[in-house]
């Protein structure tokens, strides 16, 4: 088989670390995946990931632009920079989201669309103005490789940077449960019961634009929205019990990651389309299986 | 010490309207008060003031004996929301959804302790639910999940119970269940409650002693002033039905329900308000 | 608070905006001028030229800049390609179309490396405007294909499933449409091509009235200067590359076949295919492989592309990466030494 050729070859060190990058980006995004869904925040987690743009605009001018990759450049400090910069417009984006809809009777979607092309075009301008004068030797990223990467090329570095997000995802989720499962179970009662609502909301929207800078950088930004949707969604139809649940939503999330990055392998294909494909299908088995039709 | 003592109270939303204006009650400890009154009117407002969840307003607020969001903040006054607002659709079952009451005793790092489980279990029982106690919440029936709510809403062991709309699309058979359930748990668990609805007909036939009604032992109509706060007096049926429309016949089937209106006019004026909209 | 769920066709059509603004963002049209461009500003050229006015020229690539700036110092010279953007695939702003029209002197490249700037000429004829294209000067042209691709076991036509035109923006990582048989337009890195460039845009300077002789043999004494230049540089380069002790390279895109056989390197493989959006495993292991069967030791990229594939696979082979830049910013000698420090590193280092 040629994923054994790929990963037990001569380059095995190199063909693992997609491996392990692809693995930490499934985990910590199937851990919010299920929230996702079940807040109905899978368009935000949509709009986010563009509006990212607009951030990685905002980093490249600020000279905190090393696109290429986590380890190359600017090392920890041009990291954490990128993802400082880039983070923070994306949990701006996701609050003015919810700001926009709650308090001046927006609607959601309409709040999506309107911060989401304005981020974007932010962001086209940000890098134009960049182009135009940036200091010599300084590139000017376009806007694909903002939008898209690719797991092929993720480096050791960048594997651990995926999985140290997910623990961190995991540590914080597990620290606020109770009041972030209460406030996502009945948001009312949950005030009523003193939960601090505006905390946990914040919360949860870092999470998710922290997961979202980091996936969208090392997989590109449709990979990281199936992510945060597909796995809790196939999650949800196959148990009752939410602690299930979440064990079967990192279960489909990997399988996912790891069926696509094996047909990847094997058939010579970029691996983002394929897992994406496989989750799709995961998805659709568990339509027919499980709980259906609720 | 009364449970909630209200002193002159106003309040309007920012740029606002008054929405409360010159509101004096004392709630006495183990009492159970309705306040009705029409849409608008400040039924709602006024709980969440209670509740801790509103600031800005003038005049004075005391539950137990602290500020409003002290009390909440100790869990003094647990609160049955209306039903909608729950995302059936979570994967928890109503012992889950019970638990989640208590989570204030809930440390955020270690596993939930034996005692939550017990009481969880407890409240589970007093609202005798205990029977789909395991099943998901979204495969719950309307009347089940209300007392799932109100078993969470003890979960924290309050003072005080306040409902807010809790008969609102509950069938007759329903709000009987319901009516006889709440009496219980005054009884048993000695606690102060608060029950607001817009419908006095909802309310009132929940009203009153003789095994059939909850026990209200007050109402208070509330139309951003307090119109009525009355102990058990006679009431003329006549302004009732002026007021309310209703032929009392129907409506009271219990005769020692009092509802004391300040003057005909007023009835008048506040009873059209308080017309059950259904 | 309850958020309704979202129809999905607002869903779509919000992915469409944002598709839509991304293909804007990309076709961003500005290929950006120098500073001091005229274009804006362009006054109605008169059809005579006083000879105190000042020389219009366009130029389009930053190489041939600095040939252009020396021999006409005193020309309004208007640069169309921005230094750190990409030659192949770029666009033209409004302004640079109005640039071209009404210039004196257009010093381009040719071979199809501008098919944008060959539309605008087309679409604005003038008289009085002469074009220079480096290719009218160049000796035994090459052709695209000549070495091997790396990081392809499948045939020429690279589709990555991103189509793009020409007239797409202007820095893509990557490029397209090489066919054999092509030419390849990167003469301006052999410093004896750039030599007979310099001698034809003397000669056409001359005739402008721009300086410069008019006399069919002989050159000025600026042109000579600047082609002792590029003599030198010449010298430098053999005289150095002599010594590597390996004489294959592995770099980005085609653009070193002329300097390769002017000095005997060897062009390996070329990685260029692996820097689309995604690509395959195969694609990178491929890479890799030909590397190491080529015994390189270095792995050029190129500071107009993303550098992350490129690092991956000199990271795998256990190679070192250096830069070789095909464009600089307008000063060419400064950008063939620096080409050539890179190169010497990585042919000569263990």
């Amino acid at each position: 088989m040629k994923t054994f050729d790929f990963l037990f070859g001569d380059d095995a060190a190199m063909w693992w670390a997609p491996v392990a990058a692809g693995l930490g980006i499934a985990v910590q995004c199937a851990l919010l995946s299920v929230l996702t869904v079940l807040k109905r925040l899978s368009f935000v987690g949509q709009g986010v990931s563009h509006a990212a743009f607009g951030g990685v605009g905002l980093a490249v001018v600020l000279g905190f632009g090393a696109v290429d990759s986590l380890e190359g450049g600017q090392g920890a400090v041009g990291a954490a920079g990128y993802l400082l910069i880039v983070g923070g417009f994306c949990v701006t984006t996701a609050m003015l989201i919810a700001w926009l809809s709650d308090r001046r009777g927006v609607s959601a979607d309409t709040a999506i669309g309107i911060l989401l092309v304005a981020a974007m075009a932010l962001g086209a301008l940000l890098l134009h103005l960049h182009r135009l004068h940036a200091p010599p030797g300084v590139r000017t990223p376009n806007v694909e490789e903002v939008l898209f990467g690719s797991l092929t090329v993720v480096g050791w570095a960048d594997a651990a940077a995926a999985w140290g997000c997910a623990a961190a995802v995991g540590l914080v989720l597990w620290g606020t449960r109770r009041g972030l499962l209460f406030w996502a179970f009945d948001e009312s009662a949950a005030e009523a019961a003193g939960v601090p609502t505006r905390r946990v909301r914040l919360v949860l929207m870092t999470l998710l634009a922290l997961v979202i800078v980091v996936s969208m950088r090392l997989a590109g930004v449709v990979l990281a929205t199936a992510l945060l949707v597909l796995p809790g969604a196939a999650a949800l139809r196959l148990s009752h019990r939410l602690a299930r649940v979440m064990m079967l939503s990192v279960v489909v999330s990997v399988l996912g990651v790891a069926m696509g990055l094996v047909a990847s392998f094997e058939w010579n294909l970029p691996p983002g389309p394929c897992i994406v494909t496989v989750l799709a299908g995961l998805f659709l088995v568990t339509m027919g299986a499980g709980r259906g039709g609720k | 010490m009364p449970a909630i003592l209200i002193d002159n109270l106003s309040f309007a939303y920012p740029g606002g309207e008054p929405v409360l204006q010159g509101v004096s009650l004392a709630v006495e400890q183990g009492e159970m008060l309705a306040i009705v009154g029409p849409n608008g009117g400040g039924k709602t407002t006024l709980l969440r003031i209670i509740l801790g969840l509103l600031g800005g307003y003038s005049g004075r607020v005391e539950v137990c004996g602290l500020p409003p969001r002290e009390a909440q903040r100790r869990g003094l006054v647990g609160y049955v929301a209306q039903r909608q607002s729950a995302e059936l659709a979570f994967p928890i079952s109503a012992r889950q959804a019970v638990a989640m009451g208590a989570w204030r005793m809930l440390s955020a790092w270690r596993r939930e302790p034996r005692e939550v489980h017990t009481l969880a279990a407890e409240c589970l029982e007093r609202v005798g639910a205990t029977a789909f106690a395991d099943e998901p919440v979204g495969r719950l029936s309307g009347g089940q999940l209300q007392r799932v709510v109100i078993a969470r809403a003890l979960a924290s062991r309050p003072k005080i119970l306040a409902l807010d709309e809790p008969l609102t699309g509950v069938d007759a058979p329903g709000q009987k269940q319901f009516a006889r359930l709440i009496r219980t748990l005054h009884r048993d668990l000695g606690l102060t409650i608060l029950m607001v609805s817009h419908d006095l007909r909802a309310v009132a036939t929940g009203v009153g002693g003789g095994g059939t009604g909850a026990g209200c032992d007050r109402v208070a109509c509330l139309r951003r002033t307090l119109h009525f706060h009355a102990a058990p007096h006679g009431i003329t049926p006549q302004v009732l039905a002026e007021v309310f429309q209703h032929d009392l016949a129907d409506m009271f089937d219990l005769p020692d329900v009092h509802v004391h209106a300040h003057s005909a006019e007023e009835c008048r004026r506040d009873g059209n308000g308080a017309k059950s909209e259904k | 608070m309850r958020r309704s769920r979202v129809p999905s066709w607002r869903r779509a059509s919000a992915i469409a905006a944002a598709g839509v603004l991304a293909a804007a963002g990309a076709c961003d049209r500005e290929a950006a001028t120098a500073s001091g461009g005229p274009g804006a500003g362009h006054k109605e050229a008169a059809p005579d030229r006083q000879s105190d006015e000042r020389l219009r020229i366009v130029v389009t690539v930053p190489p041939l800049l600095w040939a252009v700036r020396e021999l006409a110092p005193d020309a309004e010279i208007e640069l169309i390609l921005k230094p750190g953007a990409s030659e192949h695939g770029f666009d033209l702003t409004p302004s640079q179309v109005q640039g071209i029209a009404r210039a004196d002197l257009v010093v381009m490249v040719g071979m199809q490396l501008e098919p944008v700037v060959d539309a605008a000429l087309r679409a604005r004829a003038s008289a009085k405007r002469r074009v220079l294209r480096f290719e009218s000067v160049v000796e035994a042209p090459l052709s695209y294909g000549a070495e091997e691709h790396a990081g392809h076991d499948h045939d020429h036509g690279h589709d990555h499933g991103h189509d793009h035109d020409h007239d797409h923006d202007h820095d893509h990582d990557h490029d397209h449409g090489h066919e054999h048989g092509e030419l390849d337009p990167h003469a301006w890195l052999d410093p004896t091509q750039m030599k007979r460039f310099i001698v034809a845009l003397d000669r056409e300077l001359a005739g402008l009235g721009g300086g410069g002789t008019e006399a069919e043999d002989s050159v000025s004494d600026r042109a000579r200067a600047l082609m002792a230049e590029c003599d030198r540089i010449d010298a430098v380069y053999r005289e150095r590359l002599a010594k590597a002790a390996s004489r294959r390279i592995v770099t980005h895109h085609n653009a070193w076949q002329y300097l390769a056989r002017r000095y005997g390197l060897e062009v390996a493989a070329v990685i260029q295919p692996i820097e689309s959006l995604e690509p395959t495993p195969a694609d990178i292991q491929s890479a890799v492989d030909a590397i190491r069967a080529e015994g390189v030791k270095a792995v050029f990229i190129e500071p107009q592309f993303s550098s992350r594939a490129a690092e991956r696979v000199a990271e795998a082979a256990g190679v070192q990466v250096l830069t070789l830049d095909p464009l600089g910013d307008g000063d060419w000698p400064g950008l063939m030494e620096s080409n050539l420090e890179q190169l010497v590193k990585g042919l000569t280092q263990p």
